[in-house]
Formats: structure tokens, sequence, C-alpha cells
């Protein structure tokens, strides 16, 4: 799977890569990494991620050259109060390098009940193509 | 142990707080997590625990569970015996034109939690929400439960 590899290192900490707004504390960060499928169809891969918590407002996506990062930021409960605690206190991050074979221009992104899906269309080059038969 | 899953209904009691509940969540995810991805297939998941926070404000307990992708109707809450059960399921999704699934980690099936509230609560005012995957359901603390306040003459 060449067109989607990701970016380990980036994903769990720090953020040497990320986008400035997700750095502006300029130390080092924890992030939680999401779950993610990665599904690759006739004309676009599709990376989908389980993201609870964030909506359409706390969601990143960025793509710069062929990095691919997306951030999902969460509003916590008040600590004081706080009886039991499972979720965890990281906002959301993972950075993924996108091969030659996807189209950069045509990413997108939607999120919707937590889970955010992410579009990543093939370049016209890799798309199959139907040849005319000539005469 | 205060919170556990429905098939392991013994052992409320003490509400005490313990490092170890959240280690075993952690154990759960741990053996969630890899089976899933190597299975290669969702549905080969038995099941998943999602993560559940419990807080306590002046009025009401709020109850928070992370469900991302499901649907409404998906979701079933439950207030028995100063236990709230919140279970369900998160159905498989259909996929079409496939060519190839590279990664799959997300975790589908049933899940089932459980938690004994330590004060009793006004049942008829449970109220549930579900936004942006997460679910919160809030009961009202009874009005027996509340400390209350009373004057002292003193003469």
């Amino acid at each position: 799977m060449s067109a989607v590899i990701e970016n380990k290192k980036n994903s769990e900490s720090c953020c040497a890569t990320a986008p400035a707004a997700s750095c502006e504390t300029g130390r080092r960060q924890e992030w939680l990494r999401p779950r993610v499928d990665v599904v690759e169809g006739e004309s676009a891969f599709t990376l989908t991620l389980d993201v609870p918590g964030v909506g359409r407002d706390s969601l990143e996506v960025v793509l710069n050259d062929k990095t691919l990062t997306i951030v999902g930021r969460r509003t916590r409960p008040n600590d004081e109060a706080v009886l039991h605690r499972e979720s965890r206190e990281a906002d959301y991050r993972r950075e993924f390098t996108l091969g030659d074979s996807i189209d950069g221009e045509g990413v997108t992104a939607t999120v919707r009940d937590g889970v955010a899906v992410v579009t990543l269309p093939k370049a016209e080059k890799v798309k199959p193509r139907k040849i005319k038969i000539a005469g | 142990m205060k919170l556990m899953r429905m098939r392991t209904p013994r052992g409320f009691g003490g509400f005490g707080l313990s490092r170890w509940n959240g280690l075993e969540e952690e154990i759960d995810r741990l053996f969630n997590a890899p089976f899933a991805a190597f299975a290669g297939s969702p549905e080969v998941a038995e099941g998943w625990t999602p993560a559940l926070d419990l807080v306590e404000d002046k009025e009401s307990f709020v109850a928070t569970v992370e469900l991302p992708g499901l649907k409404k109707d998906g979701i079933e809450v439950s207030f028995e015996e100063g236990v709230l059960t919140i279970s369900g399921e998160r159905k498989v999704e259909e996929r079409k034109e496939i060519d190839g699934v590279h990664r799959t980690e997300r975790v589908f099936g049933t899940f089932s939690r459980s938690v004994r509230l330590p004060k009793p609560v006004n049942e008829a005012k449970v109220k549930a929400a579900y936004k942006d995957g997460i679910l919160t359901v809030s009961l009202p603390i009874a009005e027996i439960a509340k400390p209350k306040q009373i004057e002292v003459k003193v003469n």
C-alpha cells in the first residue's frame, strides 16, 4: 500500500510537521491515535477515523505537499467532579504520507456522529481507463 | 469495582476509585485492537468496550460514553435499581465498489456498559442525548439524597 502510508512516529507525539494551529503551545504534545480503516475503491481511497467528540468545527485536515495530517479536538468535562474516567485527555492526531497516485487537489473530508471520512481521489493516470477500440 | 460489563454483574459494591479500573479497561482495549486489525474483517471482532465517564455535579450525575458512528436506534439506555446500563450495537458499514481493504482498526459489534450510581436519582427525569458520537445521559439526583440545610435556632 504505497498510496497511503502512516507516519507513525509523528502520529504519536510531538508536532514537528503539524499544522501551526495544533502546535501553539510550542511544547511536546501527546496525541491520541484515532482508529482508522483504509479502503481502496476504484476511483479513491477512503480513510475512516473514529473521533468521538469531534464535530465539524473541531476537525482539521491539512495536506502539506504529500503529508496529510488529521487533527480532532475535544472539549473535556470539568475534572473536579469526575467519579470515573476512561476517556483520554488528549486530542486526536494521525499523519499519513500520500503517494503520487493520489490527486491532492481533490481531497475532501466530512465528519458525522464522531466519524471522520477523508476521501483521497486517485490521480487520473492511475485510474482504470476504458480504451476505445479504434476502427 | 464499580464499573463492569453486564455479563459479570456480580461485584458491584464500593464506589472507591481505583487505578485498576483504568488498567482493566486498557487491557480490554489492547485485546480488542490487535485482533480486530489482524482479522482483516471487522465482523470477527466479538464486541467492544466503549469508554465511559461519570461526573457528578450539584444537581445530577452525567454519564458519557464514546460511541462513534452509531444510529440513535442502535443505542439502548436503561436504569434499574440504581444501575445505569447503556448497550447497543454498532453495525458494520456496507462498502461498495471495493478494490481493497488496507487497514481495519475500528471495532464493531455489540456493547454493554453499566455503572451503579452512588446516590438515588430521579428516574422519571433521566435524559439522554447523542451528539458527535458521544452519548450523554443526565440523571438528576433525587431530592432525598441531596444534603439539606437545617437551621439551628439557638435560644
